[in-house]
């Protein structure tokens, strides 16, 4: 009688868990039943990013927006694609200061590495993408590189027509998006949709963070300098939190006479010099650093920050108010600083995405 | 027979399991109300211009205002029986976005309310509470690192002479209560809006001078004695312009 009691409890237990379970199955994939994708979070400290409401991410949209980023198919002679710049072992981002664009043409700035992008839709300003802030969606920016001359170089029809002469394309668009006629929109809505996947927070911080294992010391120097308004003074702009940026744009300092940036776009001689600020995450992966990738090094560019910052008519105040003689922060300092900065690299996140980048 | 129990009890289980708990049975919900309160920024009465126009404050300094944020928190009303009604809202402003300027809460029961107060920050309790969501998240920027607690006001700007300015008010001892008395208006009213002046001025004057060529161009931490003075002066910020 006894064991019937606990069988039926159990039983009972079971019932409960299973018809009052409301949440989507939790097991590691990106499925749901109703064909969205699911985006994975480490833990409640990271707040949703906004999915716009005309361009919410499915399985098949993210897979198709991975196969377009990946081909070359975009760009006028099917020699770049997406990942020709933006390599998923360097964070999608590139080893070199400026990257070749088609026929060898070289533009002016880096290629931003590409991860935890969509956060910047939280943020109420209209810019948004890119080192000038140009684009005020990743659906927009994608835009700009497909059709540059010293990016891709093709135009938007030549890319549509090719996709829909394409052998598998159109019944890949009517996957996605329920037509086989291809449009522009839905190329850049499809790439999208990829790379608001592309997510990384598990870096040895993160997980010194949530205690899974210990935190150096001189980690814990490095991010203390990081977060003080003396030190390193960095927790201004690349904010303390989980993306270790505002999103905003500022002029750090350096150059003394900086390319326009943000003025490019607003045309507004106070943004002159203005750039988004970047993640501090990945820097392992992620070198040359600024938007010209003029700096070769992470203790590059701890030393520009250290002494080397120019002040000019729209130099951010948390550069001018260390400037003329800069942070002059110790050599011991610096190293933790550095020590601090390196485990915020998420090798699961660039060797994750190579891996699939090289099996898909 | 005893399986019988069993479904039974299963069903009884299934029942109760998923009912939401302590639900009472439903009122009728009064007529829904929608309390705006839109802001309307300012500097010595005229609609403030950001970056492209220099302002002069009481001790003659001249600058240009390039960014101006700051949270109001904790909308409160008070009726003739004096029960108050706070809303716990907490919204994060920029004079720079007008999409932020205005602030609508719902949820407010019809009443003839004779007190309007508000927070210019985030109160004692959610200004330790840690990290959070919405426009409490750490990545809105509004967030002390290194000093548990929230930025309330953010003002940043160009002197004349070139210097950047750029003053962050927090910590408890420097939160600014505001409060108005609306008995004068009708707010037996399903949606009442509500526009305020936030004059930018009013940070630089009255009680205290704050005069740029003795006091810190650059406000970072909350024990700052600066910090204090623009929380003095700011009392008398808002004003209310109209209620509709």
């Amino acid at each position: 009688m006894k064991s019937k009691v606990v069988k039926a409890s159990v039983f009972l237990a079971i019932l409960l868990m299973v018809s009052c379970s409301k949440d989507a199955k939790i097991d590691g994939s990106n499925n749901t039943n109703d064909g969205l994708y699911k985006f994975n979070f480490p833990d409640k400290t990271w707040e949703m990013f906004p999915v716009p409401t005309d361009n919410p991410s499915t399985l098949a949209g993210v897979e198709l927006g991975r196969k377009l980023f990946y081909d070359p198919i975009l760009s006028v002679d099917n020699t770049l694609a997406c990942a020709s710049c933006h390599k998923a072992q360097y964070s999608f981002g590139d080893n070199t200061a400026l990257s070749n664009g088609v026929s060898g043409l070289i533009g002016k700035r880096n290629a931003m590495p590409l991860f935890n992008l969509a956060w910047a839709d939280a943020t109420p300003s209209p810019h948004k993408y890119t080192w000038d802030g140009g684009a005020t969606s990743i659906e927009r920016q994608i835009i700009a590189p497909v059709t540059l001359p010293f990016e891709m170089g093709s135009n938007l029809d030549t890319v549509v027509a090719k996709l829909q002469r394409h052998p598998a394309y159109p019944a890949l668009f009517f996957k996605a998006f329920g037509n086989s006629v291809i449009d522009i929109n839905n190329v850049t809505y499809a790439i999208a949709q990829f790379e608001r996947t592309l997510i990384s927070y598990n870096s040895p911080f993160d997980r010194m963070m949530r205690k899974e294992i210990p935190m150096p010391q001189e980690v814990a120097n490095g991010y203390a300098h990081f977060q003080s308004g003396g030190a390193g003074d960095c927790g201004h702009c690349h904010i303390n939190g989980n993306l270790f940026t505002d999103y905003s744009f500022q002029n750090n300092g350096l150059s003394e006479q900086p390319d326009s940036g943000l003025a490019t776009i607003t045309g507004k001689s106070y943004d002159m010099g203005k750039f988004k600020v970047p993640s501090l995450r990945n820097l392992l992966f992620t070198a040359p650093y600024m938007h010209d990738g003029s700096l070769k090094t992470l203790l590059d560019v701890i030393e520009f920050y250290n002494a080397k910052t120019h002040t000019n008519a729209t130099t951010s105040e948390f550069i001018t108010k260390h400037n003329p003689l800069g942070l002059q922060l110790t050599a011991k300092q610096k190293g933790e600083l550095y020590a601090f900065l390196v485990s915020l690299s998420d090798s699961s996140f660039a060797i994750g995405s190579f891996w699939l980048a090289v099996h898909s | 027979m005893k399986k019988i129990i069993i479904i039974i009890l299963s069903s009884v289980f299934l029942f109760f399991g998923c009912g939401e708990k302590g639900a009472p049975p439903p009122s009728p919900a009064p007529a829904p109300t929608t309390l705006t309160i839109k802001i309307n920024y300012t500097y010595k009465g005229q609609a403030l211009v950001l970056n492209d126009k220099s302002y002069v404050n009481k001790a003659l300094d001249t600058f240009t205002i390039s960014n101006f944020v700051h949270y109001l928190s904790n909308v409160t009303v008070t009726n003739a029986q004096n029960e108050k009604y706070n809303l716990a809202n907490y919204n994060l402003s920029y004079a720079e976005y007008p999409s932020t300027n205005t602030i609508e809460l719902k949820g407010l029961k019809m009443d003839n309310w004779k007190s309007l107060s508000f927070l210019l920050g985030v109160d004692t309790v959610r200004n330790h509470t840690g990290a959070q969501t919405g426009d409490l998240s750490p990545s809105k920027s509004m967030y002390w690192n290194w000093n548990t607690g929230y930025i309330f006001v953010r003002f940043k700007g160009k002197l004349s002479n070139g210097n950047n300015i750029g003053l962050d008010v927090g910590g408890d001892d420097n939160l600014v209560a505001q409060s108005f008395d609306l008995s004068s208006y009708n707010l037996n009213k399903s949606n009442v809006t509500i526009t305020l002046e936030m004059d930018l001025n009013e940070m630089f004057e009255n009680p205290q001078t704050y005069d740029f060529k003795v006091d810190a161009t650059s406000i970072h931490t909350n024990t700052q004695p600066e910090a204090a003075k623009i929380k003095a002066n700011m009392v008398d910020i808002c004003k209310i312009v109209s209620v509709q």
